[in-house]
């Protein structure tokens, strides 16, 4: 029915237009590629996708990061990329042989609590998480990579989550989550973030090449209870 | 050129307080130098007080005068800032005390509008001269006259804004001016009335010899000065120390908002210097003055090199709505403490405002909340120890070229891959083995197969910091993925220290 497919492509073009008018002017669109074949085969369009949050969920030395510092030395030589390094882990000469220029590139670490008890590993995690949203939605960076331990029971996660993603997509920047995966079977990928990625990776470092495979899709609970998962 | 700061003592007072005395509600005001009054605002003249009274005269003619003594150094130290912001319209300038700035017009030529004569160009610098000053807060008049002493005098006394003398007409224009106008003590301005000789023009007809013989040099320095004869060259002055503005406030304030009103003129002023000079501030800092002591300062960091107040005012402005004062502000000092070239072109248009400004603004709210130090951006150093192969430098992105892919380790070999995570303190580790080869790491209590292992790369060095020897290898374990371990020369023990993420 020739009728219906035209109709189809008109909402379509329609919601496409409307998607775009209601996002800030600034806003960069389309999708980054990191130059790993192994990891854009696996993404939807061949590149992570600005505006949203991609999960990257790994071992400790599975790759997760070097795609992450992959992701920022393929931006535009104008773009800027931060990394909240919530583990202090980052070595930026590793990142520097990666190609990535380490003066376009904010490292942001937030002080870390005094070990004395006083601070509970949520109160740790909030700096982390408040830095990444406020990156996230400044516009002023083509890449967010945040790499910050959230405990498994993080009060209010649910919020976090939906605050960082409509920061995302706010400022139109490509966010990275590194989740560290500890078990297969734990459905968020290690971290009590439950976030609304746009897509899922897991990195596994077959021999040295890094692949990835796309997970589901599952985001926060609705506001009326549920879950709804996109395939 | 010269630019004259009329009753320059008296600006400077009032340009120090916030708000800013309207005529109507202030004190008559009067700057008292050795006892007598060396300058009076008009309310003061209104009411009768006269320069060169005595401060007893003149408290008599006006009660509610207020009196400032003189500090001809801080005069002089304002006459150098604003000579610092004169220097983005002239190649150079000299400061002239006390009360006068002279501007290299050489160039000035370039100034005049298309198919206008060269001299109006030098009346477009006049203008523009007294507008830079006007934006930083001072009063000025401009003369154009060739030679520095006769354009001095003629900006000094002249009845309008802008005076401009064409070459040659030098003579003519001081001819009107009174003796004590050419610098000449009065004590030899009485003697020369004496002789009928009353102005510039009288003074310049008298032969040389006789006034060398009867005035000595200061004579003689007069008349050429009233022929319009000065070939001294101009003696530039270059700025040293980094630019810091302060200000009074009237009324102790206690919230952010008025000190944002003082620091945006505070802004304005230390940024017309810097601009003058070619430069931008990096760092600046903040010193509110507490009532009824103490001092609260405030260091606000820029993403890059600006002299752009509006780049300026938004972390300030992040800076000073987030803390909370220990008390009332009675004044407030803002200095520029780094500074860094900024090209021509950026200072006139800005480098993307919008997205520096998107940028300034995250930077400074991150600043605030998590500290300065939480915020870098690595560089690369050479060091073998690999904990110190970078260190942390200000973000300061635009002006840096985007530079290619560099490696850690400096040299003509490839540089070894080095892991993306390093941990911040080594995690010792134990091998199991067979036969002398290490077939498992013992990591957390839980033994891991080795499935690969590249190495040793040796590090070693730094005797002069405790020194080290590392033997490192790449371990590839099982379920783990790639380590990065070392067995320390030391004690013979192995640590992970890094992962290949």
């Amino acid at each position: 029915m020739p009728a219906e497919t035209d109709r189809h492509l008109v909402i379509a073009r329609l919601r496409e237009e409307i998607r775009r008018i209601e996002r800030s002017p600034a806003r960069r669109e389309g999708r980054v590629p990191c130059g790993l074949v192994g990891v854009d085969a696996a993404l939807p369009g061949g590149g992570f996708a600005r505006g949203a949050i991609s999960e990257l969920s790994g071992g400790p030395a599975s790759g997760k990061t070097a795609v992450a510092l992959a992701l920022v030395a393929s931006l535009g030589p104008e773009e800027l990329a931060a990394y909240v390094d919530g583990r202090g882990e980052l070595y930026p000469p590793a990142a520097a042989a990666r190609g990535v220029d380490l003066a376009r590139l904010l490292v942001v670490r937030p002080p870390v609590p005094r070990p004395d008890g006083a601070a509970s590993s949520a109160d740790a995690a909030r700096p982390g998480l408040w830095a990444a949203e406020a990156l996230l939605a400044s516009g002023a960076f083509g890449a967010v990579v945040v790499d910050v331990p959230v405990p498994a029971r993080l009060p209010g996660a649910d919020a976090v989550a939906r605050r960082l993603q409509a920061a995302a997509e706010r400022g139109g920047a490509v966010g990275l989550w590194l989740a560290p995966r500890r078990a297969p079977c734990e459905h968020d990928g290690g971290t009590g973030l439950r976030l609304t990625a746009a897509v899922r990776l897991d990195i596994v470092d077959e021999g040295r090449r890094i692949v990835a495979r796309a997970r589901a899709v599952a985001g926060p609970p609705r506001r009326g209870g549920g879950e709804t998962r996109v395939a | 050129m010269a630019l004259h700061l009329p009753d320059l003592p008296l600006q400077r007072v009032r340009r120090g307080l916030e708000p800013p005395a309207s005529g109507a509600d202030a004190r008559p005001l009067a700057v008292v130098a050795e006892g007598r009054i060396a300058c009076c605002d008009r309310a003061a003249r209104a009411a009768g007080v006269r320069r060169g009274a005595t401060v007893a005269e003149a408290l008599a003619a006006c009660g509610r005068l207020a009196t400032v003594p003189l500090d001809a150094a801080a005069d002089l130290a304002a006459l150098r800032a604003l000579a610092e912001a004169l220097l983005a319209l002239a190649p150079a300038v000299e400061v002239s005390a006390p009360d006068a700035l002279l501007l290299d017009a050489a160039a000035a030529h370039l100034l005049a509008p298309r198919g206008a004569p060269a001299e109006d160009g030098e009346r477009v610098l006049a203008r523009r001269a007294i507008a830079v000053a006007a934006e930083i807060g001072w009063t000025a008049r401009a003369a154009v006259a060739t030679g520095r002493a006769p354009a001095r005098a003629l900006a000094a006394h002249a009845s309008e804004d802008v005076v401009a003398v064409a070459p040659g007409a030098t003579a003519r224009a001081l001819g009107p001016l009174s003796l004590g106008a050419l610098g000449l003590p009065p004590p030899v301005v009485e003697r020369l009335a004496g002789l009928g000789v009353r102005d510039a023009a009288a003074l310049a007809r008298l032969p040389a010899g006789v006034l060398a013989h009867r005035f000595g040099p200061a004579g003689v320095a007069a008349a050429r000065l009233a022929r319009g004869e000065d070939a001294s060259p101009l003696v530039p002055y270059v700025p040293e120390a980094l630019p810091e503005e302060a200000l009074e406030l009237e009324a102790p304030a206690a919230s952010a908002e008025p000190l944002l009103f003082a620091l945006k003129r505070l802004a304005d002023r230390v940024a017309a210097r810097l601009a003058g000079r070619g430069l931008g501030a990096t760092r600046l800092r903040i010193v509110l003055r507490l009532d009824p002591r103490g001092e609260e300062r405030i260091l606000a960091p820029l993403a890059s090199p600006s002299a752009a107040v509006a780049r300026w005012l938004l972390p300030l402005k992040e800076h000073l709505f987030s803390m909370r004062l220990p008390g009332a502000v009675t004044g407030l000092r803002l200095a520029a403490i780094e500074v860094a070239p900024v090209a021509p072109e950026q200072l006139a248009i800005g480098d993307r405002p919008e997205a520096l400004a998107a940028l300034e603004g995250v930077l400074s709210r991150l600043a605030v909340r998590l500290g300065d130090g939480a915020l870098f951006a690595a560089e690369a150093v050479e060091r073998h120890r690999p904990e110190g192969a970078y260190r942390a430098v200000p973000f300061r992105p635009a002006g840096s070229a985007r530079g290619g892919p560099a490696g850690a380790v400096n040299g003509t070999a490839e540089p070894l891959p080095r892991p993306t995570r390093l941990l911040a303190a080594p995690v010792r580790i134990v091998a199991e083995g067979e036969g002398g080869r290490v077939t498992a790491l013992r990591l957390d209590g839980r033994a891991r197969a080795v499935v690969a292992m590249d190495g040793p790369e040796r590090l070693r060095g730094e005797w002069w910091a405790g020194g080290f020897d590392r033997d490192y290898y790449r371990v590839r374990l099982e379920g783990l993925g790639d380590c990065w371990v070392f067995r320390d020369g030391g004690d013979g023990r192995l640590y992970l220290h890094g992962f290949f993420d």
